[in-house]
């Protein structure tokens, strides 16, 4: 029989149990995540009787977590992605400081370098401008190397910290797999309630995961979450989990695969992974490091090799060919250890000016080999047939192949991440330093004509008679012997080209005037050789010819301040969006102090009411007894 | 619309931290003096500031190269001027030489001087620039270019010049070589010479030579033969071209060249009319010297000697043409440093108005920042202390 005190006594247990929800929301006003609870009251229904129904009281259906689902799903996608830009940007912000620093980049030492072979050029015999020369070529070359180092040194930073994502994000499935066997537990053991404090416990750790690496969820009907990453791999299947792997990619030890899962069930996720500081580091490395190390190593290549091609063409102070200024970075070929067949590959540098600064995968089909380009698949045509005397000539690159390859041997090809770091001075005594031209004009004073040379220069250091003494010997005003053989015509400014060298005489020779082309001394003060050298300064060495090292070197730094400066736009934006998914969630799940403390005092008073109920039953009860005492 | 306490919170927090992030940026910006410190703030300006800093590197070489070349050019400027000098004395002496009544003790004196005029200019020819480098070896540079021998001089230098870079595209020669400025000049007038055989008995003496007619000179040798009153000339193969009766003074003409002689020539007596030749300004002088010290016979130190004054004012005219080719490049260098002065200044500033803070808007940027950021915190305090908390007894 439903009475007053039993009315009563439903109230209180009610509003008890509603205030311990205020309360607990308020204690829980400031928790991460935390989604707010809401007592559904509900009345009892009433029994019947003649009168009507009189009602029961007051009981708890439940107590309802306040939470959207949707809005809960966008802030963890924004999550997501606000992870994945602010690790781009704080690496790639580190990239641009590098490169912009007036003591760790090239600017300077490069530009100061052909200064020094200016200076050189105007007092060749003076060893302290030699000196200074090497000196100069010595820091730039360390120069180079610095900021080989350091990139070096983000690159396995960019290990670690995928390394310790990948664990963060293996610890975190882990617990979520356990809380989905929990919730489950706890809601059948409660006949249906959800455990609400678990529920909130687990979305913590699934926007945590989001900002590892970018998830997908959907919920099961046991209360139980999947979880998938992005690119649709699943992470966690009800109370099982598949952990993410972070190896050294298959052909070298400095970068790195991503795989889910173990053993045959492996999938690679290297290029599709997306979202969280993963997909940031992977951005990242794909983006601003690769190209960036292979910029700098294609800037190092064309430094060494142009300056050596121009250095071998003069002659030193004791009258001999310059030798190599640079040691020229070397090609790395890396082998697939899956590669059955006995093939060796090696690659040199040919042209700088046609290195790309790419990765290359050469691969054979059982038939004939192929090149690709590594990044994007795409396949690079080339020349030659790959033996020592006819390499295939490709992007820059001599390709020689020997031995007997099986079907799908693969070798990857890195021309010029590294070579930035190889780059070294190979000359240390000044005297050795080429700043003379090879060969030196002279008009006999015996000469009746105004004929007068010019202009002389080294075309081709390699030809083996470019030493030897000629003589042009003028047989009439307009036509001359070289060494007795021709006659030539002589036009006036026109290139005389023999045995590698060229000169143009201008004026009107006599008939009987002499010329003469004779190699330079030892001990010489001429200084063509480091005018040319100097003239590197605006030469066009990259890119097909079309760009300066200077110029390489400032695109270089250009490209990375523009992706530094989009990714810190892309952050900004992302955090503003973060902002608001968390402000729409609040809106529905977060707890409102003033709310809760206008809820206090609301059922304290229904608290207060409900006891002065009882104690009217229990006057009620007192009368009645009194009624009936004898 | 429902907020919870954590947004209220959140955004009060977020603004105040915006702020503070926007007053850090200024003030870097302040206590640098740069506007930006690396590409990502500004890439374009950053492209342009680091071109313009190259360029800057490369005109203060330039500068260098320019006043190392006018130290050079001055120097020889400075040395050929002394040549010209000891030039124009040896042609006074040559002149007085030429005096008929000249004591023997007299013609030791000028013999004497002759000698020291000699040597003087084999010092000036070998003059360093006082760092070791000869002026006139061209680019060989470690030991002295001339020397003097029974043949002439001898020239141990070469004929390179080094070229210095002193503008982009723009060289500037740094000197002359020996050969050219005291190898080269021609003798006689410049294209033809006439003298004497030296087996001349008869008082001849080369009065004027003049070469009326360039068309008709072929450069050949042609010889003029005196015999009883009589000239002939010939030419190399022996053909005569002319002949006629012999006068003094009366004008000979053969292949576009006038000739006159005074004196009368024994027969037999001859002269050479050949062309021009490269004759060193050694050999002029010493040819002059010999003549003073040992050329007894009257006519021919006449002959000699109107050699010598021809061969002399060549070799003097020569090195007036280099010395003002040395002043043209020495002006050119003047442009050159004055054009490279206002362009580094005109570059300054270009990456100035780029790179350097505008000290006025970023403070003023700053001052509205900071009032900003006092609102954003005042807000926040007066917002976070309203709460339904305090009115509950």
């Amino acid at each position: 029989m439903s009475d007053l005190l039993s009315i009563g006594t439903s109230a209180l247990q009610a509003y008890q149990r509603t205030l311990a929800t205020v309360g607990h929301n308020i204690a829980n006003a400031s928790t991460a995540g935390y989604t707010r609870q809401q007592v559904q009251l509900v009345s009892q229904a009433g029994s019947a009787s003649g009168a009507g129904f009189i009602g029961a009281g007051v009981g708890i259906a439940q107590i309802q977590r306040l939470a959207d689902g949707y809005s809960t799903e966008r802030l963890r996608f924004d999550a997501a992605s606000q992870a994945q830009a602010e690790r781009l940007q704080v690496m790639t912000q580190r990239v641009d400081g590098l490169l912009s620093d007036g003591r760790l980049g090239l600017n300077e030492a490069l530009t100061r370098f052909y200064s020094s072979l200016e200076a050189a050029a105007a007092a060749p015999l003076s060893a302290a401008a030699r000196q200074s020369v090497l000196s100069a070529a010595q820091t730039l070359s360390d120069r180079f190397q610095g900021l080989q180092h350091e990139f070096e040194g983000l690159q396995a930073e960019v290990g670690e910290r995928l390394s310790l994502a990948a664990e963060h994000a293996n610890a975190l499935t882990g617990a979520i797999a356990d809380l989905n066997d929990r919730i489950a537990l706890e809601a059948g053991r409660t006949g249906g309630q959800a455990p609400n404090d678990l529920l909130d416990r687990r979305d913590q750790l699934l926007e945590q995961l989001a900002a590892q690496i970018g998830i997908t969820t959907t919920l099961q009907d046991d209360g139980a979450v999947n979880v998938f990453s992005m690119d649709g791999q699943a992470l966690v299947l009800g109370t099982h989990t598949r952990e993410i792997h972070v190896t050294a990619d298959v052909y070298r030890s400095d970068h790195w695969q991503l795989t889910v899962g173990e053993g045959a069930g492996a999938v690679p996720i290297t290029a599709s992974v997306q979202g969280g500081t993963i997909g940031g580091l992977m951005e990242f490395q794909r983006l601003v490091m690769d190209p960036a190390m292979g910029d700098l190593g294609r800037i190092a290549t064309g430094l060494a090799m142009s300056v050596n091609t121009q250095h071998a063409q003069g002659v030193d102070l004791l009258g001999q060919f310059g030798t190599d200024l640079f040691e020229v970075p070397t090609v790395s070929v890396h082998q697939h250890p899956a590669n059955s067949g006995g093939a060796a590959v090696s690659v040199a540098f040919d042209d700088p000016g046609a290195v790309s600064g790419k990765n290359y995968l050469l691969r054979h089909d059982g038939v004939a080999w192929t090149l690709f380009e590594s990044s994007s698949g795409s396949p690079v045509s080339w020349t030659g047939s790959g033996t020592v005397a006819d390499p295939f000539v490709a992007a820059g690159l001599r390709i020689t192949v020997s031995g007997v390859p099986a079907n799908q041997d693969r070798f990857l090809i890195v021309p010029t991440e590294h070579a930035a770091g190889d780059l070294a001075v190979a000359i240390t005594d000044p005297s050795r330093l080429a700043v003379a031209s090879a060969v030196m004009g002279d008009s006999a004073t015996t000469n009746r004509g105004s004929g007068r040379i010019d202009t002389l220069h080294v075309m081709d250091a390699g030809d083996p008679s470019l030493r030897s003494p000629v003589t042009i010997e003028f047989v009439s005003a307009n036509s001359y012997t070289l060494d007795g053989s021709g006659p030539f015509a002589y036009v006036e400014g026109a290139a005389i080209d023999f045995n590698g060298w060229r000169l143009k005489l201008s004026g009107q020779p006599s008939i009987g005037d002499t010329f003469r082309v004779v190699p330079t001394p030892p001990g010489s003060g001429d200084n063509r050789n480091a005018q040319a050298l100097a003239g590197l300064r605006t030469r066009g060495v990259l890119d097909g010819g079309n760009q300066s090292l200077s110029e390489g070197y400032s695109n270089l730094v250009v490209r990375t301040g523009v992706h530094a400066q989009q990714a810190t736009q892309r952050f900004e934006a992302q955090s503003a969006l973060s902002a608001q998914a968390r402000a729409d969630r609040d809106r529905t799940s977060g707890v409102n102090l003033d709310e809760e403390a206008a809820n206090l005092v609301r059922f304290q008073q229904a608290y207060q009411a409900a006891a002065q109920a009882i104690a009217v039953a229990d006057s009620v009860f007192q009368s009645l007894l009194a009624a009936v005492r004898r | 619309m429902r907020i919870s306490t954590d947004t209220l919170y959140r955004s009060g927090v977020t603004a105040i931290l915006d702020r503070q992030t926007l007053l850090v940026r200024l003030q870097q910006r302040l206590a640098s003096g740069l506007n930006f410190s690396t590409a990502a703030e500004a890439p374009a300006a950053y492209a342009e500031v680091m071109r313009l800093d190259n360029r800057l590197v490369e005109l203060e070489r330039y500068s260098a190269t320019v006043s190392m070349a006018q130290h050079r050019l001055q120097m020889e400027e400075s040395t050929l001027a002394d040549v010209t000098e000891s030039l124009q004395r040896v042609r006074e002496l040559t002149l007085q030489a030429n005096n008929g009544l000249l004591s023997a003790a007299d013609r030791q004196a000028i013999g004497a001087e002759l000698q020291e005029r000699l040597n003087e200019l084999l010092a000036l020819s070998n003059r360093d620039d006082g760092a070791g480098h000869f002026l006139f070896s061209g680019a060989g540079g470690t030991s002295p270019p001339f020397a003097l021998s029974t043949s002439g001089a001898v020239y141990s230098g070469d004929q390179q010049v080094r070229q210095l870079t002193v503008s982009v595209g723009q060289q500037i020669a740094e000197g002359d070589s020996g050969a050219e400025v005291f190898l080269r000049p021609r003798n006689g007038t410049g294209i033809v010479r006439v003298a004497a055989d030296t087996a001349n008995t008869g008082s001849a003496v080369l009065d004027q030579i003049a070469l009326d007619d360039p068309a008709n000179w072929d450069g050949d040798s042609y010889t003029v033969d005196f015999s009883a009153g009589t000239y002939e000339v010939r030419n190399s193969a022996n053909v005569v071209v002319t002949n006629g009766i012999y006068q003094p003074y009366m004008a000979i003409q053969a292949a576009g060249t006038t000739l006159t002689f005074s004196g009368i020539p024994s027969d037999g007596d001859r002269f050479e009319l050949t062309p021009s030749e490269s004759q060193d300004v050694f050999q002029t002088v010493s040819n002059i010297l010999d003549t003073v010290d040992n050329e007894t016979r009257s006519a021919h130190r006449q002959n000699r000697l109107f050699n010598g004054l021809q061969d002399l004012d060549r070799a003097i005219d020569h090195i007036l043409a280099i010395r003002a080719r040395v002043g043209g490049r020495l002006q050119a260098l003047d442009d050159v440093a004055a054009a490279q002065e206002s362009l580094s200044v005109q570059l300054q500033s270009a990456r100035s108005e780029l790179r350097d803070v505008d000290y006025a808007s970023v403070i003023s940027d700053l001052q509205q920042q900071l009032v900003s950021l006092q609102a954003a915190q005042q807000a926040f305090m007066k917002v976070q202390g309203l709460s339904l908390f305090d009115y509950l007894r």
